[in-house]
């Protein structure tokens, strides 16, 4: 009993060991810095930012309780994509690579979480490039083809991507049939040509036509 | 282009949008709130008539939301169904309080 006790509270010594708290408008991560760790919010929210502090400072979403973020630093060594800011006082978690075995064997319930917050942090970003691109459309600032490209891939993946993806196929295979039609046409054209060239190669004069003309007219007498 | 009018009632104070709230007008939906929620310690934002918000709009309604924590309390109103999805979408429904 007292073992376990003991074990309990080096544990919990341990896990604060990990919390890290920070004031409302304290910066937690700077977009740029290589940091290998993920952080889970305990309390408070968070503002995730592109471009802080610039021109082009552009607030993408806001976390929360139970949601992780840092996770390209932890899972893929990269520099951190975006700025978070602490929009109230904050409490977090910090895990790092090498506590990740430990963090998934003893919070099995929490990679779900972890997961489902990687696709949220991929939504969010979905949305901002969504609205991003209406307001470029709206300033007249993109061409129509960047437009379609932007869109079809966006939604690429969507629940009616089937009928999207049909959508493109038909209208592609619009295209061919047109392309073939005219291919075909062409062809004709080039055919023909090339029967009047050698009929004008073979009869330079137009005799064999007028002796045709002589034939039928005598054959009517 | 954004179009803002205010009012002062027993909620406070009352501040009604008209237009687009975005990367051209939320300096001035910003300098708007600077200048007059100084001495009112609730707001109230009515967005009926707001029918595009950006980014940066979102960004600006943040800011608000930011000042008032700090002394009172904010209220969204009458927001268009398609801006509160975004705003679902993005987290801002955990921090603002939407009617």
């Amino acid at each position: 009993m007292k073992k376990d006790l003991l074990k309990n509270k080096a544990v919990v010594a341990e896990v604060r060991k990990r919390i890290l708290s920070f004031e409302a408008g304290a910066i937690v991560l700077l977009e740029g810095t290589r940091n290998h760790e993920m952080y889970k919010i305990l309390r408070g929210n968070v503002e995730i930012y592109v471009g802080y502090g610039t021109d082009k400072e552009t607030l993408v979403g806001i976390l929360g309780v139970q949601d992780c973020f840092g996770e390209f630093g932890v899972l893929l060594h990269e520099p951190s994509i975006y700025t978070v800011v602490a929009f109230s006082d904050l409490d977090i978690l910090r895990i790092n690579e090498g506590d990740m075995g430990d963090f998934i064997r003893e919070n099995h319930h929490s990679i779900m979480a972890i997961m489902r917050n990687m696709a949220k942090t991929m939504n969010i970003m979905k949305t901002q490039i969504e609205l991003l691109v209406d307001e470029m459309i709206a300033q007249k600032a993109l061409n129509p083809g960047t437009i379609e490209d932007l869109n079809k891939a966006m939604h690429m993946y969507d629940e009616d991507g089937a009928e999207g993806k049909e959508g493109e196929e038909g209208a592609e295979g619009e295209e061919e049939a047109d392309i073939e039609e005219k291919a075909e046409d062409e062809e004709e054209a080039d055919s023909e040509k090339r029967a009047e060239d050698e009929e004008g190669a073979e009869d330079p004069d137009g005799e064999a036509s007028e002796s045709e003309e002589k034939d039928s007219s005598l054959r009517s007498e | 282009m954004l179009e803002i009018e205010k009012k002062n009632t027993r909620r406070g104070l009352e501040i009604t949008l008209k237009g687009s709230l975005d990367s051209d007008t939320h300096k001035q939906f910003e300098a708007f709130v600077d200048r007059e929620i100084e001495s009112n310690r609730h707001l109230v934002l009515d967005m009926t008539d707001v029918d595009y918000v950006s980014s940066a709009g979102f960004g600006a309604i943040l800011y608000a939301q930011k000042i008032m924590s700090k002394k009172g309390d904010m209220v969204i109103e009458n927001m268009q169904p398609h801006i509160i999805e975004v705003m679902k979408s993005i987290g801002f429904l955990d921090v603002l309080t939407v009617r």
